[in-house]
């Protein structure tokens, strides 16, 4: 079965209890009485708001946003946790979360009745199990302390046994919130390289975190949340670039509006390595690929004002760049060959050159990223 | 480990709908109990675990009940024998403890299983037989001193015993809609619990367990408000065919009512709420 998540138009209404606002000039007592008498009132918190994306086997997301944004709870309905209030979500796959560790055990059962326990919770055998308690045991080095009672165990050990327990079977989609990192030295090189393992096993991965390095590492795709409201989607570069964006506006104290985006409409990204001229005309080379991870289908020259359509439009390999971005084809290169009249040295191209990448020639539109070596070369010549 | 092995190990303990189809998700719960019988006998043995005499403890509320209250009450009963009163308050007592164990016990059982559900497991009718299994394991600690008091009951009916299975029967459907109602409404209001174990002394007090029904003048207000209590009901039906009293037909009729109603409003409150319980808790 193909692991696949599709999440469409999604909002959550949360009921929420809030306490009547005090005026702060409120003395000693009334803020005593106000707390304990006060009723709260029930109001519905809109937590997401028309959500739509779609993962397919091999992305692995990360979603980006700051605190409050929605992360947790995204994660939590891709959990089906939380019911959708509107919209739907439909997950093909078996599904892991790795949310909450160290909770869901039992603290007067033993270490060994609590691997059953939350084993079973997670849907595993009981015959299964059998087989896994040794290995669980083994893995959060909790070996001798098989028989003790659970709450006897340090946290750090709790976690470590959560971790073993939630970790010790591969799933197809894994969702986690922050990137586990708990225990001892020697620990967290065990955890790190099952961690490697298991995301790298699994079909699909969704990550929130606010680390850069690690979702880049790890992640081909991203969403920005602002608000409970999809800000932005696109390939991880991108993302990571808007949510720092989105950043440095909310420093300078702009408020942000996140219309509403439809659905679709993925963006086109690359770059120009190189401009020749060759016999046929102007000989342009580099990549672009869509957020989507579709190749697309056109190369238009914009210079002096002027559109000019690639005569030839070759594909080429570029493993680099698939792995760079976790693209599941290299094909993404091209090598365009395009005349333009009256030009032969890429001096009379003009500064203002553009190469625009889209479906048609007509409709090409996004200005793919002039590489500084060839930027250089058009500086130079004029 | 190979994959194909694995994934057979693998049960998905969630739908891709919400959660609401209250009987298809009760079969799936039974077909699949280990969940909720490992984690119900877990919590029951881990409160005898506190203790030296273990599980023994756990007996004790019934002997109490039982032959405490059972010796201290009898001398107030004037008509019948007092050999026969301790099987009266035995049979009364473990009926009503079964019940009401149940409503106390799953109008918590949302709240306590947060991270349970947190982590995705969501088939929530797991919960709802956690506590009913909870609350049968309650219904066996009575089972010696009952044991016991059919031994002195002077005249014991064979077929009443018999007919006690059925009756057990309809009150275990009672206990199961009861659960499904009483955890909706304790996930909703969290305080709903410790109002029910407020009440649960007047109840108890209130149904003739360690006093007799005939006891109340017929017609009289303290009768119709006995008569109004459904904890009266069930003990009724399961302890007059064993002590070999005839039961009111009025009570077969409550109950019969009652069961059908509970059920069908069981069905459509788990259908409407069930969905929000993850974010009332």
């Amino acid at each position: 079965m193909n692991a696949r998540i599709r999440v469409e138009r999604l909002s959550l209404d949360v009921p929420a209890f809030l306490q009547q606002e005090q005026a702060s000039s409120v003395g000693w007592a009334g803020l005593f009485f106000g707390a304990a008498f006060h009723p709260p009132r029930r109001r519905l918190l809109r937590l997401l708001d028309g959500i739509s994306f779609e993962l397919n086997e091999g992305d692995r997301l990360a979603i980006l946003g700051r605190n409050g944004a929605g992360k947790s709870t995204l994660l939590r309905v891709l959990n089906r946790v939380y019911q959708p209030s509107e919209g739907s979500v439909s997950i093909d796959g078996s599904c892991q979360a790795l949310l909450n560790m160290s909770l869901g055990f039992n603290g007067a059962a033993t270490v060994r009745e609590n691997i059953f326990l939350r084993g079973i919770a997670m849907g595993l055998r009981a015959s299964f199990l059998r087989t896994q308690v040794e290995p669980i045991l083994e893995f959060s080095g909790l070996r001798e302390k098989s028989g003790h009672r659970l709450r006897t165990l340090s946290s750090g050990q709790k976690l470590r046994l959560g971790f073993a327990i939630s970790t010790s079977v591969q799933h197809d989609i894994i969702l986690m919130d922050e990137w586990i990192g708990a225990g001892d030295a020697d620990f967290m090189r065990k955890a790190r390289e099952r961690m490697k393992s298991r995301v790298g096993g699994s079909k699909i991965v969704v990550l929130a975190s606010h680390s850069t390095g690690l979702l880049r590492d790890i992640c081909n795709r991203g969403i920005v949340l602002e608000r409970g409201k999809l800000a932005y989607a696109g390939d991880i570069t991108s993302s990571l670039k808007h949510y720092h964006d989105l950043l440095a506006r909310l420093r300078n104290g702009e408020e942000i509006e996140v219309a509403a985006s439809e659905p679709g409409g993925a963006q086109i990204f690359g770059a120009v390595e190189d401009i020749s001229f060759g016999p046929g005309g102007c000989v342009i080379k580099g990549w672009f690929v869509d957020t989507e991870g579709v190749v697309p289908n056109a190369i238009v020259l914009q210079a002096n004002g002027l559109r000019y359509a690639a005569g030839e439009l070759e594909r080429m390999r570029r493993p680099d760049v698939m792995r760079h971005f976790g693209l599941s084809r290299d094909d993404c290169g091209f090598r365009a060959i395009i005349d333009v009249p009256g030009v032969s040295r890429a001096s009379d191209l003009g500064p203002d050159l553009q190469v625009l990448g889209g479906e048609s020639s007509e409709s090409a539109s996004a200005p793919l990223r002039i590489a500084a070596v060839v930027g250089a070369m058009l500086r130079d010549a004029s | 480990m190979s994959g194909g092995a694995q994934e057979a190990s693998i049960r998905s303990t969630r739908g891709n709908g919400a959660p609401g189809a209250f009987w298809s998700e009760i079969y799936q719960s039974l077909r699949n109990p280990e969940f909720w019988a490992l984690s119900s006998w877990l919590d029951i043995i881990v409160r005898a675990r506190k203790s030296r005499f273990g599980i023994l403890w756990l007996l004790a509320p019934s002997i109490v009940y039982v032959f405490g209250l059972g010796t201290f009450f009898s001398g107030l009963q004037q008509h019948a024998a007092p050999r026969d009163f301790f099987a009266h308050v035995a049979l009364g007592a473990m009926i009503f403890r079964t019940l009401m164990s149940t409503v106390t016990g799953s109008a918590t059982v949302f709240n306590g299983s947060y991270s349970f559900i947190m982590d995705g497991h969501v088939r929530l009718t797991d919960y709802l037989l956690e506590s009913l299994a909870k609350s049968f394991f309650d219904l066996c600690m009575y089972l010696p001193a009952v044991a016991v008091t059919l031994v002195m009951l002077s005249d014991l009916h064979g077929i009443g015993l018999l007919l006690a299975i059925p009756s057990f029967v309809v009150i275990y459907l009672n206990a199961l809609w009861l659960a499904a109602v009483f955890s909706l409404v304790g996930a909703r209001f969290p305080d709903f619990g410790q109002l029910l174990s407020n009440i649960s002394i007047f109840l108890f007090l209130l149904t003739p367990i360690i006093w007799y029904p005939d006891s109340m003048p017929a017609g009289s207000l303290r009768a119709q408000l006995m008569r109004f209590n459904p904890f009266y009901h069930f003990v009724e039906i399961f302890r007059s065919p064993i002590m070999g009293e005839p039961i009111d037909p009025a009570s077969l009729w409550y109950v019969g009512i009652l069961t059908v109603v509970g059920l069908l409003v069981a069905t459509f409150a788990y259908r409407r709420y069930a969905r929000f319980v993850p974010l009332w808790i």
